[in-house]
């Protein structure tokens, strides 16, 4: 009992440490440019200014925020969407057919899991800029759909989650390892490939350095580098316009965490049991 | 890393500079790879495309100014984020690759590095004319061992925002010497203890290398083959003592550079003066809109009555990096852009950019009366301060290393009672470390 009361109480604290950013966020995300440094900062200020600060995030560089979101969304979901089936392929391939080399290729898989993104990604610039795809969505999404970590992760549910003996019945029935991969297997690993959809997409949302290296062009900016731009102009004030602009642009990200939540702890739980 | 090695293998400045002067003796672009052809055409035929990358703001409308009057040379811009939030690594990277941008805005105190990492053109023979168009000093900021490697466009020569409300007040005068300053700085404290007549950052090595180039400090220097690294000299520890001074009486208000609290201190007039760059102009007039009206600009305090020498704090000349197909024209546009009367007219009201011309100063918009500083054409101050600028200081081939150890050890000597002088040695130790493990020769002094 006593123990329940410290842990809530921990956990709550942990809760106000990480949430207090976010609250300051919202809470400037209302003032007018005048109030951010004049009031106290997690509290409103005097006039509630959050439209007038939405406008002008919106009309700012002739409406470029919005192009930004929407390349955002571009690059995360299909970024997230290409990670997870390559991954799901891949991990139902290395946990359920048995075939020479298979250990060296999940070995491979495994050590690129340890080489940070940013280590990779002057390579990949030279590697694009022969290929021509500097400067074009590809050269952000192309790379964004690797995740060695997704294969693991559904190398590891597949093996625990999709029993052969279905497997050997669908073969039975006459259907084709393609069939029996997106009717069978792809649903027993939903829970799985939910979770590394989310971290997928979260990962490239918050993406920086490498649509940074790769793009030039504005309107191909992600929001990550439009509002670094802003952030970084010191003459004309735009502080209002990035934390705005900075609010908005979660507002997916929790979108999309509050939606697929409960498939989510369907996972954990899963797991729990089946380990 | 690579970035290590690559440096180890071009020993030191000689070595780099060494390096430009082969590409411009042999004539052809080097490095791998130009966006147009193989070899450097000795008289351009059809129009010639220069690629453009930076960030500062009214960039983008003076290449557009530029390409309806030169039909023969066309600048293409591309907006890149700012060097310090990855804009450099992109540079570099795109050196690397063969595909970088003829022309790319440097920061003053990131050309060094790029020079030992062997990203720049030498730009001499092409700018040489021009250069009496500028002011010596900023020539002077971007040229190593005799060979220049970037034009000068804007500069942050410094000045003093004061509140001439708070001042008058307390009958307190605008100082003119430091001096006059420190005396004015006990006086506002003890009329009004919530009020200091200045701040301190502890984190703005920036603003403090401004006081001491005004002193007559230059951190860094090349001497032969190797690097001097001076951030102990005798003008710095002068400037390092004086601060000392102001904090051990408690006199000024500490707080970090552009943070929430520094600007609410602005706000409600507990700070009333700051000696900065000319850019913290528009900031002040943006950040703290509620005390318009209040304020004013004097040139800078000077050490000695009646000398004045002014500190400088930014700008940013633009390069010719390496591989550029068309240097000329590169830099036959920057000249312009940097000295063309009504295209850096523009860049002062589109973007707020500070002259480095020679004639700058005569500018119409330098004229304008300011309604935040009371209608004060406050541009007229800094333009008397630029031709007064200390020319010497140089800044090293590690500039974000030494900028980390200032922050940490200034830092830390504020806030746990130890001495600028103290933290400043360790600076000092860092910086000269960071440049040995570029694997480039180094000397202290």
């Amino acid at each position: 009992m006593r123990a329940q009361v410290l842990t809530t109480a921990f956990l709550f604290v942990v809760a106000v440490y990480i949430l207090l950013p976010v609250w300051w966020m919202v809470v400037s995300a209302t003032k007018s440019a005048a109030d951010l440094f004049d009031t106290p900062g997690l509290w409103f200020g005097g006039d509630l200014h959050l439209a007038g600060n939405i406008d002008r995030v919106m009309s700012q560089d002739g409406g470029l925020y919005s192009r930004w979101l929407l390349n955002t969304l571009i690059y995360s979901g299909g970024g997230a969407l290409g990670a997870t089936l390559l991954a799901a392929m891949a991990g139902y391939a290395l946990a359920k057919y048995p075939f020479r080399g298979r250990g060296v290729v999940f070995a491979i898989v495994m050590g690129a899991v340890l080489i940070p993104a940013p280590l990779i990604t002057l390579p990949l610039y030279l590697l694009e800029s022969r290929i021509g795809l500097l400067n074009t969505m590809w050269g952000v999404l192309l790379p964004c759909m690797v995740s060695p970590f997704g294969v693991y992760l559904a190398r590891a549910y597949a093996e625990a989650a999709v029993p052969d003996t279905l497997l050997e019945a669908g073969r039975i029935d006459g259907a084709g390892e393609l069939r029996i991969f997106f009717t069978v297997g792809i649903r027993l690993m939903a829970p799985a490939l939910v979770t590394l959809f989310l971290f997928q997409f979260v990962a490239i949302w918050n993406n920086f350095f490498l649509p940074m290296m790769v793009l030039n062009d504005q309107a191909l900016w992600p929001v990550t580098l439009g509002l670094v731009k802003w952030h970084g102009i010191r003459t004309g004030f735009l502080r209002d316009a990035v934390v705005t602009g900075a609010l908005i642009s979660i507002v997916p990200v929790i979108l999309a965490f509050v939606s697929l939540q409960r498939f989510w702890k369907a996972d954990l739980a899963a797991g729990s049991v089946k380990l | 890393m690579g970035v290590t090695e690559k440096a180890r293998r071009s020993a030191g400045v000689a070595a780099g500079v060494a390096a430009i002067l082969m590409v411009a003796a042999c004539g052809s672009g080097g490095g791998g790879g130009t966006d147009v052809g193989g070899d450097r055409p000795a008289a351009s035929v059809g129009p010639v495309t220069v690629e453009w990358w930076g960030w500062a703001p009214g960039y983008d409308k003076a290449a557009e100014a530029w390409n309806a009057s030169h039909p023969d040379i066309q600048v293409k811009y591309a907006q890149i984020e700012p060097g310090s939030k990855g804009g450099y690594q992109k540079m570099l990277g795109a050196v690397k690759a063969g595909n970088a941008p003829c022309l790319a805005q440097v920061g003053g105190e990131t050309l060094a590095s790029f020079l030992v990492e062997g990203a720049l053109e030498d730009i001499t023979d092409y700018a040489k004319e021009s250069n009496a168009k500028f002011q010596p000093w900023a020539v002077n900021s971007v040229t190593f061992g005799g060979r220049q490697v970037a034009v000068p466009v804007d500069s942050g020569p410094m000045g003093m925002f004061y509140r001439k409300d708070i001042l008058a007040k307390h009958k307190i005068d605008v100082p003119k010497t430091w001096d006059e300053f420190a005396a004015a700085a006990e006086k506002l404290h003890a009329a009004d203890p919530k009020a200091f007549l200045t701040s301190f950052n502890p984190d703005d090595m920036y603003g403090f290398s401004g006081y001491a180039r005004q002193a007559g400090a230059s951190w860094f220097s090349t001497a032969g083959d190797a690097w001097k690294v001076s951030i102990t000299d005798e003008p710095t520890l002068k400037v390092a003592n004086y601060w000392q001074g102001l904090l051990d009486k408690k006199l000024v208000d500490v707080k970090p550079a552009w943070s929430d609290a520094w600007f609410k201190d602005f706000t409600d007039g507990r700070i009333a003066s700051l000696v900065g760059a000319v850019w913290m102009t528009k900031v002040l007039e943006d950040s703290i809109p509620k005390t318009s009206g209040k304020w004013a600009v004097a040139p800078m305090p000077s050490w000695e009555a009646g000398a004045t020498v002014t500190g400088n704090v930014g700008g940013s000349p633009n390069a010719v990096l390496k591989g550029c197909a068309h240097p000329k024209e590169a830099v036959e546009f920057a000249t312009w852009l940097a000295t063309d009367q009504s295209a850096f007219d523009d860049l002062v009201v589109n973007g707020g950019l500070f002259p480095t011309s020679a004639d700058g100063t005569s500018l119409p918009s330098m004229k304008a009366p300011r309604p935040f500083y009371g209608d004060q054409p406050v541009f007229e101050v800094f333009s008397e301060a630029a031709k007064t600028v200390a020319p010497s200081f140089g800044w090293g081939p590690t500039t974000p290393a030494v900028n980390d150890a200032f922050n940490s050890a200034v830092g830390e000597a504020v806030a746990k009672g130890g001495t600028l002088a103290d933290a400043l040695k360790a600076v000092q130790e860092k910086a000269v470390a960071s440049i040995k493990d570029k694997g480039l020769s180094v000397t202290e002094g």
